[in-house]
């Protein structure tokens, strides 16, 4: 087409007559890029990630091969705080002939326990104790309590057999041995 | 009296700065957008009270499902691929250099080492469709991959920082296995992934 138009252009010269091409406007229609500008702003907008996850930091003991350097505590000053299956919590003080309670999770269970203990001994450390059967958010949940109750000494020890026996011998003797129906996971 | 002429105004409004605004907005967006890896499983955190929040860079990540399967996430193309290499020759997995390449832009890992190989060759889509079994953390079988993980993990990037994301019902033995793993690999220092809560009104 575009032979065609340079043989018009070149006729009309020879004529004489300047023939106007038809005056375009300057103007562009910029509503299709504006839409596509939009349309990236929404997806962007969207597919940005806001909210940055939250840590909690913890901190473990180092793994020491020799027992030499364990430090040594008054057993009185040893708060176990065990952590079992359906959410279930039992602390005691000592090993020795210790008086096992059980608690829960709530804001009037666990975190009562962990005031009154630290305000009753200044030189109180915790063990947190979790059994097989619990899960990551009661560790979490507790771990949690330790820092709203602003305890510094605690630790994460091992569930030994020694609680195993206690509070086989506390749920043994304080309520009717067997399986009870659990309640308290609401 | 005389009449009042009211302006005619013309129908059509200037949208120059509104265009401009948004061509700025979609360049920020642009700019600052930092796509969320792809979900390696679904995980439910636990809720805590803390406020601290995860800084962007540096991060490796120990991901323990609900069903007990762990997976690895790092971010930096450069880091992995030093990971990849290291690994490679670590456990003698014969991968050539585009499958460290490949490897280099996952954006975490879920499977025996031994069958890295294998893994990448396949196609996107039949990644997505295999079925992680999660990295062997078995200390009785003296198959700990996550060791070999979290330490070259750490030669290729020095200033990683450890974060374990746990869903709120794994059970608690999984959790302690990578925990030990961790204090083995002398990471004593690391950051558990956690849910707002709000904090206790006393």
């Amino acid at each position: 087409m575009a032979e065609v138009n340079t043989e018009q252009r070149q006729k009309g010269g020879d004529k004489g007559i300047v023939k106007k091409g038809k005056k375009l406007s300057t103007r562009v229609d910029m509503t299709p890029m504006v839409d596509l500008a939009f349309l990236l702003l929404t997806f962007f907008l969207l597919a940005t990630t806001f909210i940055k996850p939250q840590i909690m930091q913890l901190i473990l003991p180092e793994q020491n091969k020799d027992n030499a350097n364990t430090p040594k505590v008054n057993e009185k000053n040893v708060l176990s705080i065990v952590l079992e299956g359906d959410d279930k919590i039992y602390w005691y003080i000592g090993l020795t002939n210790a008086q096992v309670h059980e608690t829960n999770y709530s804001d009037t269970g666990l975190r009562v326990v962990l005031q009154e203990q630290s305000k009753a001994n200044e030189k109180l450390n915790v063990l947190i104790k979790p059994a097989d059967t619990s899960t990551y958010e009661n560790l979490v949940t507790t771990l949690d309590e330790m820092s709203i109750s602003n305890i510094q000494r605690y630790i994460l020890y091992d569930y030994l057999d020694e609680d195993k026996a206690l509070i086989q011998g506390f749920s043994g003797g304080g309520q009717t041995a067997g399986i009870q129906p659990a309640g308290g996971n609401t | 009296m005389a009449k009042i002429k009211m302006k005619r105004h013309s129908p059509s409004i200037d949208m120059t700065p509104m265009v401009d605004l948004g061509f700025l907005l979609v360049t920020f967006f642009m700019m600052t957008t930092q796509f969320q890896p792809s979900e390696l499983a679904t995980i439910t955190s636990p809720r805590a009270t803390s406020e601290t929040k995860l800084p962007e860079a540096n991060n490796a990540t120990v991901v323990v499902s609900k069903d007990n399967r762990v997976f690895f996430r790092m971010d930096g193309t450069k880091n992995l691929k030093t990971l990849g290499e290291k690994l490679n020759s670590k456990y003698s997995l014969g991968m050539t250099e585009s499958d460290i390449e490949k490897f280099s832009h996952k954006s975490g890992f879920g499977i025996d080492l031994r069958g890295m190989k294998q893994f990448l060759s396949l196609t996107e889509t039949q990644q997505k469709n295999t079925a992680m079994s999660g990295i062997p953390v078995d200390d009785d079988n003296n198959n700990n991959q996550l060791i070999d993980w979290l330490i070259y993990a750490r030669i290729a990037n020095p200033d990683v920082r450890l974060v374990v994301k746990g869903d709120k019902d794994t059970n608690y033995p999984v959790i302690k296995k990578v925990m030990d793993t961790l204090v083995r690999c002398n990471i004593n220092r690391f950051n558990l992934i956690t849910d707002t809560k709000a904090k206790p009104t006393t």
